[in-house]
């Protein structure tokens, strides 16, 4: 790869080259114990949890558990509206990282601090935000109302949009990047040879920028797959249209206890397929 | 004319103001020290680079005109590029980047395809269509990259530093291989380069482009012998010389002279070369017939094939070629003073 512009494949080739002129590795020092003993206890804090959860989880009931009342609906559920919040990011999001990373427009800081925002809000505030937009009495959805006859809170459209406000930031960011480490000669090329903008774009920008999109991609799928605090908030807890696995989780909590460890062991599987495709980006082979 | 171009533009600290004019069907090369503006000038032409102020016609077709504010894109200009460093789609197989060029242009896939495997097959490349850029010899990777800019059937070809890539011992057979299907090609061709050898073997018309400006063109045999400025006198090794031709002699700028046997001819600013084989060194200053002679110390000693060249500081600056022998029965190594000579029969005027 020479254009893709991942940063990570790019470390990973000059881990290729031969290593003349670098200094000597370093002998590895003892490690002061107070680290040591600070690093495990942080491992076991991130780990403990998981290793509970497996080990909680009851393996015989499980495959009953899965097919539970309103477990398959909440799976299918978070399965398409999360893919539908990637498509919507995808198709909003690749042209604005394209403006972003290529056109010097006024504000273009300010658009850029303004996309980055949802990752650092409370997703609940964004859930309150959308209400406050899109609501019946909302900034513009008092519009789609009266004009449309088009509610949105509430419904599973609230669901994907939820998501996609807090996911989308994740494709903007990630393909941005990649649009700015791309060769862009190879454009000029593609001009040369006849190809008009779109062309060029369809053909020679997104083939080159495919790491970066595919991770953008995964990383908004599993943000949006996860979301909680906003779809609560905007889209409610409607088994059915807008219940989807992480309110599932939360409410059989009290419940079915069982059946919400079941659910959060298939949520955890799915990350660690996120985690697996991701890998070569985020732990390049050093 | 066949193309016809006057380039002017700023490109952070070069200021490109370029004329050119090259006849059909011909190899124009444009040669130039590094980080004059060749590749600027080249992209311009593509109009991958706006003009802040020009003209450039190719054909009677005019493809840019900034006072008539008349630009085609890129895409819509009939010429081929081939980049520096090839530029292959690594995304598309050989045959998929040859036919690239077809698809954009709106053939149909399988004509397209056809198209291009008639042109890897020209290049000897029938075996490669399959195969990713990456799995591409450097040779290889420029025919590839000449067959994709020949395919669409440009005008005019455009080719930066074709051979740059390569390693010297492949060269030789690669610039057969160009020269062989540049001829082949009836468009009109310009080429940058900045290797002196790649340009006088191609070269039907050579450019001499420093900094930002056209310095000299014309046939590579007339501005080998008649060099105009000191980049291209270095390359060809020549010594030159700037100054007033009068009365027989040249008057250069430090005041010294320079008796030509024909600066009579002249009067006014000329140019004049001398041979550095034509020049004679001497431990005391010559008697008899060389007009010019000059006082000065060796400051440098190169071996060039069987000769050394002496580069001569003083009065005047220039180089002489002699033998080795002569070296050591001279000392020239010593840092005592030397006398040049040049007789005026072996210096060549031409006005500027």
């Amino acid at each position: 790869m020479t254009a893709g512009g991942i940063p990570g494949r790019e470390r990973e080739h000059e881990a290729d080259r031969p290593r003349v002129g670098r200094p000597p590795k370093r002998a590895v020092g003892r490690a002061p114990a107070g680290f040591v003993l600070l690093a495990a206890l942080a491992v076991a804090f991130l780990a403990i949890p998981l290793i509970g959860l497996v080990l909680r989880t009851p393996w015989r009931r499980l495959p009953s558990d899965l097919v539970a009342p309103g477990v398959p609906t909440a799976l299918r559920l978070s399965l398409e509206c999360s893919l539908a919040a990637v498509a919507v990011s995808a198709l909003l999001g690749i042209p604005l990282a394209w403006l972003l990373a290529r056109v010097k427009f006024p504000g273009r800081n300010l658009v850029r601090a303004l996309v980055t925002l949802p990752m650092v809000l409370p997703p609940v505030v964004g859930g309150v935000a959308l209400l406050l937009a899109f609501g019946r009495r909302g900034l513009v959805g008092q519009w789609l109302d009266r004009w449309l006859h088009v509610t949105l809170p509430f419904s599973t459209t609230a669901t994907v949009m939820a998501e996609a406000f807090v996911a989308m930031p994740f494709l903007v960011i990630t393909v941005e990047a990649g649009l700015r480490a791309m060769d862009r000669r190879y454009e000029d090329a593609a001009a040369t040879l006849g190809a008009v903008r779109w062309t060029t774009f369809r053909r020679v920008t997104l083939p080159l920028i495919a790491p970066s999109l595919g991770a953008g991609a995964a990383l908004c799928w599993a943000r949006a797959l996860g979301e909680f605090g906003a779809t609560i908030t905007f889209a409610g807890n409607l088994p059915g249209s807008t219940q989807t696995m992480p309110l599932a989780v939360y409410l059989a909590l009290e419940t079915n206890p069982e059946a919400a460890i079941a659910l959060s062991l298939v949520m955890l599987i799915l990350s660690l397929a996120v985690l697996v495709a991701l890998r070569d980006r985020w732990f390049p082979t050093s | 004319m066949s193309l016809e171009a006057r380039v002017q533009l700023q490109k952070g600290t070069l200021a490109l103001d370029a004329e050119l004019a090259v006849s059909h069907g011909q190899v124009a090369v444009l040669l130039g020290p590094n980080a004059t503006g060749k590749t600027t000038l080249l992209r311009a032409l593509a109009g991958l680079v706006p003009l802040a102020n020009g003209r450039v016609v190719l054909e009677d077709a005019v493809l840019e005109d900034t006072e008539a504010s008349v630009r085609v894109p890129t895409e819509h200009r009939p010429v081929g590029v081939v980049f520096q460093d090839y530029l292959l789609f690594p995304h598309l197989t050989v045959l998929e980047n040859v036919a690239f060029g077809l698809r954009a242009r709106g053939m149909a896939r399988g004509k397209a395809r056809g198209c291009a495997a008639e042109w890897l097959a020209r290049m000897g490349l029938s075996a490669q269509g399959g195969a990713r850029p990456k799995a591409l010899s450097g040779g290889q990777a420029q025919r590839v990259a000449l067959a994709r800019a020949l395919a669409t059937d440009p005008r005019l070809l455009l080719l930066d530093e074709p051979l740059a890539a390569m390693d010297a011992g492949a060269r030789v057979e690669l610039r057969r291989d160009l020269r062989r299907h540049l001829a082949s090609y009836e468009g009109t061709c310009l080429m940058v380069t900045h290797d002196p050898i790649e340009a006088l073997t191609l070269a039907d018309q050579l450019i001499v482009l420093e900094d930002g400006r056209v310095t000299q063109s014309g046939a590579p045999a007339h501005v080998s012998a008649h060099p105009r400025s000191r980049y291209v006198a270095e390359l060809v090794g020549l010594n030159l010389f700037q100054g007033r031709a009068e009365g027989g002699a040249i008057e250069l700028p430090g005041g010294q002279h320079l008796v030509a046997a024909d600066a009579g001819q002249f009067s006014g600013d000329v140019f004049a070369v001398v041979r550095p084989q034509a020049v004679a060194l001497h431990r005391v200053r010559p008697e008899g017939s060389p007009r010019n002679v000059w006082r000065g110390s060796v400051e440098n000693l190169d071996v060039a094939g069987e000769r050394i060249r002496v580069q001569v500081a003083g009065a005047v600056r220039l180089i002489a070629e002699v033998t080795p022998a002569a070296v050591a029965e001279l000392h020239l190594d010593d840092g005592g003073p030397i006398w040049a000579s040049v007789k005026a029969t072996e210096v060549t005027v031409y006005p500027t």
